[in-house]
């Protein structure tokens, strides 16, 4: 045998072993990958372009059987060409599955489509319902097609995907250093780095999941912040709402504490007015106890000096009405209406007022018992004996008004006392 | 019958008829393009085709003159190998190199059936032998790597019968 030059089978064109190997079955041409790369490339290239053929003839089939079929499904059934139809079915679906499982790979140049053998019997198939009238039973005809396939793919899913994978990621992890750093030689590239990459990626995956999680909870904490921020506004707003209503509060309370001052300033007036009335009832008394002792001689009768207190004390009472002034008395008659204890500072004045009558009507029945004294002292006595009569009568008196004067003294104090307690109270208030 | 002068990459000459040297493509489109001129006596230079080889393939031209053209290549159709003519099967028992040569020259020259028939002859050779025998019967070196060659064998695993 001669081999010289160029005349071994691995210099022939592409073509030429294309050529060759068209001849072959699928299944051999798949066997026969192992021989030495260049029949791998050759055989790859050949089963790749042999499955999508394939696809392409189901579907020019599958497209000219259908039209003959009529377009009611019910009447398909009947139809003669009802069991190209099914078997083609069926083929599609085993298609779509192998497309779905090799596809995407053969397009990345990963692999070829491997199952030589399934081409083959697709092809078996394929060239049954093409030309015989009438097809074998769907199921028997596709027994070994369903078998094969699904033998295929199940080995590929379990054994040669994820080096395939792997495979990928290293491609991918290539790609990335060869742009980011297309100088790097191929030879620093080996297994651990792979390796160490992987890690790398498995824990940035991690990260990331990590950083989701950590994001969601992030978004969920602001958003409970953003609820906090409105119900502190919210609160904010009452609480100077508040303010104002306080300070609203204390401007009133200084009005009131302003008038409640005025208020005591003119009962402190209206005290002092009433000592100088008081006092100048009691100098009125001494006058008119005087001169009803000087006017006793000429008058005998013991009404007079009576009268005369009664009228004054009737004169009185309009006066210090009169003197007060008129703001002062709504002020104070306001006071009254207001409080529960508003007669407080009326009462003592009342009281003072009645013990006074009573005073001034032990006076005026005392009078007349003095009088009467008198007159036995005199019905006893000589003339005379008046002058030590009057010292008597004069001493009386004096007495009577020091024991008034220190009567209103001591009730005085005490007015004063409650009213400060009134305005103590207010201030509390 | 005119004829025409067909020099080999070694500068012999073949004198053959043109309707035979019409069996290759390559030749007959030359001449429809160029226009053939009875008077000169042009040489048409074959420089990829020994004269050995050349001579087998006149030689197989001639035999096959009034063959039917080949019907166009259907991807569809049955390949079949067995369909050789005893004639073509004993024109074919040459050594290796000069079936590849043959394969060579009838790609070059674009002979349709003197390429398929070569083929098929090369596919015979390779039909029901292991790699391994594949590989004794061509001189073939595995060059695989251990790893590459474990791939593909992983993945022609599947229909294996367990």
């Amino acid at each position: 045998m001669k081999m010289a030059g160029r005349a071994s089978i691995l210099y022939l064109p592409e073509v030429a072993l294309e050529k060759i190997f068209s001849f072959l079955s699928y299944d051999e041409i798949a066997k026969n990958r192992i021989v030495c790369k260049k029949f791998n490339e050759v055989s790859s290239k050949l089963l790749s372009r042999g499955f999508i053929q394939l696809e392409k003839k189901h579907a020019s089939i599958y497209k000219r059987v259908k039209a003959l079929l009529p377009r009611r499904e019910s009447e398909r059934r009947l139809h003669p060409m009802a069991r190209h139809s099914d078997v083609l079915q069926a083929v599609e679906t085993r298609i779509s599955m192998l497309n779905m499982t090799y596809m995407k790979y053969i397009e990345s140049n990963l692999l070829c489509f491997i199952p030589g053998k399934v081409l083959d019997e697709m092809k078996h198939v394929l060239s049954l319902v093409e030309k015989d009238h009438t097809p074998p039973r769907t199921h028997q005809l596709l027994q070994e097609l369903r078998d094969l396939s699904s033998m295929a793919m199940e080995h590929f899913d379990e054994h040669i995907l994820p080096g395939i994978k792997e495979q990928l990621n290293r491609r991918e992890v290539l790609n990335c250093t060869a742009s980011t750093s297309s100088k790097v030689p191929r030879l620093f590239y080996n297994y651990s780095i792979t390796s160490e990459l992987h890690k790398v990626k498995k824990q940035s995956k991690t990260h990331k999941h990590h950083i989701t999680f950590l994001t969601q909870s992030t978004q969920k904490l602001w958003e409970k912040l953003k609820r906090q921020n409105v119900r502190l506004k919210a609160q904010a707003v009452k609480i100077r709402e508040q303010e104002r209503k306080i300070q609203e509060q204390t401007t009133k309370i200084q009005e009131q504490e302003g008038s409640l001052a005025d208020i005591k300033k003119h009962i402190d007036e209206w005290d002092q007015k009433y000592k100088d009335l008081t006092s100048d009832l009691i100098r009125a008394k001494d006058d008119i106890l005087s001169a009803m002792v000087h006017s006793r001689p000429s008058t005998s009768s013991p009404m007079p000096p009576n009268s005369p207190p009664k009228s004054y004390k009737s004169n009185i009472r309009p006066r210090m009405s009169h003197i007060l002034p008129r703001s002062c008395i709504s002020l104070q008659l306001d006071l009254e209406r207001k409080r529960k204890s508003n007669l407080l500072p009326e009462i003592p004045l009342k009281r003072l007022r009645e013990k006074e009558e009573t005073k001034v009507d032990e006076l005026t029945l005392k009078i007349p018992s003095f009088s009467d004294m008198q007159k036995e002292a005199k019905k006893d006595s000589d003339p005379p004996d008046t002058s030590t009569s009057r010292f008597r009568s004069s001493d009386f008196s004096s007495m009577i008004s020091s024991s008034l004067e220190s009567l209103l003294r001591n009730k005085l104090p005490g007015i004063s006392s409650r009213k400060r307690k009134m305005a103590e109270d207010i201030d509390l208030n | 019958m005119p004829n025409i002068k067909l020099q080999s990459s070694d500068g012999e000459t073949f004198e053959v008829d043109v309707e035979i040297a019409k069996c290759s493509v390559t030749i007959k489109t030359m001449l429809e393009d160029l226009g053939m001129d009875d008077e000169e006596e042009e040489v048409v230079p074959l420089p990829n085709v020994n004269s050995a080889i050349l001579r087998k393939v006149i030689h197989w031209a001639t035999y096959h003159k009034d063959d039917p053209p080949p019907p166009e290549d259907d991807e569809n159709k049955e390949k079949r190998t067995d369909d050789i003519s005893s004639w073509d099967a004993d024109f074919l028992k040459v050594d290796q190199g000069t079936l590849f040569e043959l394969i060579l020259a009838a790609n070059y020259l674009d002979i349709k059936g003197l390429l398929d028939v070569t083929c098929k002859t090369v596919a015979n050779m390779i039909k029901g032998k292991a790699p391994e025998e594949i590989r004794k019967t061509f001189n073939i070196k595995n060059d695989f790597t251990a790893s590459e060659e474990e791939q593909v064998r992983k993945e022609n695993e599947w229909c294996e019968e367990k």
